[in-house]
């Protein structure tokens, strides 16, 4: 018989989701978007939470051909240290229940911030397709360096001009190149799957291969531009 | 009760012993670059019933670190004939317990964040989680004497927070629109 505690996921809510990601992911923000979230426990102890959202990229579902609403983005994943179930194993669970609550999803994307060391690990463990790197470049206002779509929540469609964030909130706003982020997929269709095999590349193995940076396993915060026009796809 | 008073002595970096288990984190490259532009003008502290540094962990590494570098001593370190560098270390005021020192080790550091509304999340930051918990669950009174962290700070360190499931009604559907009606005329659309 085995040792193990129980793992169970199950819907969580906001306030738990909060807390994980506060806690455990090392952005420590909370995605703005509206999200499913899916709690993670071993036996009564909750040690994480998995969220999916739409992302901030409005155009993400736009280079599969798909519409936005078959389309979401894996935004974080925030669990514990010192689990007894490794985070692939929550992930591959958490889509499960994904697909379930949302039946008409046929895509989801996720990004490894190689900025901060990742390369996803965790999606090679579970079978995601990678799509190669994808570079971003954020907006740095007030001090803080922030997603184009965030600017624009914030500042309506002036705020991803440079020139009128300078003149009407910070007078020295500008745009910051990011390290490349790491773009992964995991299709639920059969068919999409081997439509995007055919563009998948081989996974990154180490951090002198794609970018030049150390190795991790958390994905990033997402929202990046896609890195290559799926035309196959676009033309469906 | 006898008056106590703390010294301050010079002794060899490799003698500063540092504490094994000290479960903060550091950043050595800060602190190096701190330690070159204002001087060591923060000296460590060595507890006896810790058998080791109480504070200072970080400092002293860095020294250690700018040593094997082949760096020059900077101000308030000094070159000893072998070569070596002393490290200036406070002495005395020695913790009453293991418990008690480890309570002081982790109060020295989550005190300086204190006074900004930080909460648990933002304080365990500078932590290594695990290592705070080992250390705590070895010296299990260091909780009791803990200035920095209240007993449900330390119940959601060390059992986790007790969050329950929720319906799936209370998520939101990705493969759906937010339908929304305008206030003003009623209109709906869908974002």
């Amino acid at each position: 018989m085995s040792s193990r505690v129980e793992l169970k996921l199950d819907w969580c809510s906001h306030e738990a989701a909060k807390y994980a990601v506060l806690r455990w992911h090392y952005s420590r923000r909370m995605p703005n978007s509206k999200l499913v979230r899916i709690g993670v426990w071993e036996g009564a102890r909750f040690c994480g939470a998995v969220l999916y959202g739409v992302g901030a990229n409005r155009h993400i579902a736009s280079p599969f051909g798909l519409d936005a609403t078959q389309v979401c983005e894996l935004v974080r994943v925030a669990l514990a240290p010192g689990r007894q179930h490794p985070t692939s194993k929550c992930v591959a669970i958490s889509l499960k229940l994904l697909r379930r609550q949302s039946p008409g999803l046929q895509l989801v994307v996720s990004f490894a911030d190689s900025g901060r060391g990742h390369r996803g690990t965790i999606y090679q463990a579970t079978g995601w397709l990678y799509l190669g790197p994808s570079q971003q470049s954020y907006i740095k206002v007030l001090g803080e360096v922030v997603h184009p779509r965030s600017v624009y929540d914030r500042y309506g469609p002036g705020g991803q001009s440079i020139p009128w964030l300078r003149q009407n909130v910070d007078s020295r706003a500008e745009r910051v190149e990011q390290a490349p982020k790491h773009k992964y997929v995991m299709p639920f269709d059969r068919e999409l799957r081997q439509r995007l095999q055919a563009v998948a590349l081989p996974y990154p193995k180490n951090a002198d291969e794609a970018t030049g940076v150390a190795t991790g396993d958390q994905p990033g915060q997402g929202g990046s531009i896609p890195t290559r026009p799926l035309q196959p796809l676009s033309t469906r | 009760m006898p008056e106590e008073r703390l010294e301050l002595r010079y002794v060899p970096l490799a003698q500063a012993q540092r504490w094994d288990e000290n479960p903060k984190k550091h950043d050595l490259d800060a602190l190096v670059r701190s330690i070159e532009r204002h001087g060591f003008g923060d000296p460590p502290k060595y507890d006896t019933t810790l058998g080791a540094l109480v504070y200072g962990n970080g400092r002293s590494e860095a020294l250690e670190r700018m040593r094997q570098q082949g760096k020059e001593p900077p101000r308030g370190i000094l070159r000893l004939d072998s070569g070596d560098w002393a490290v200036p270390v406070i002495f005395g005021v020695d913790a009453e317990s293991k418990a008690a020192a480890v309570a002081f080790a982790i109060d020295h550091n989550n005190l300086t964040l204190l006074g900004g509304n930080l909460d648990l999340s933002d304080l365990l930051a500078i932590w290594d989680e695990e290592g705070l918990k080992r250390v705590l669950s070895e010296a299990p009174d260091a909780g009791e004497i803990l200035a920095s962290l209240n007993s449900e700070d330390l119940s959601a360190l060390l059992d986790g927070p007790e969050f329950q499931p929720v319906t799936d009604a209370q998520q939101s559907r990705l493969d759906e629109k937010k339908k929304i009606t305008c206030p003003e005329c009623g209109h709906e659309f869908t974002r």
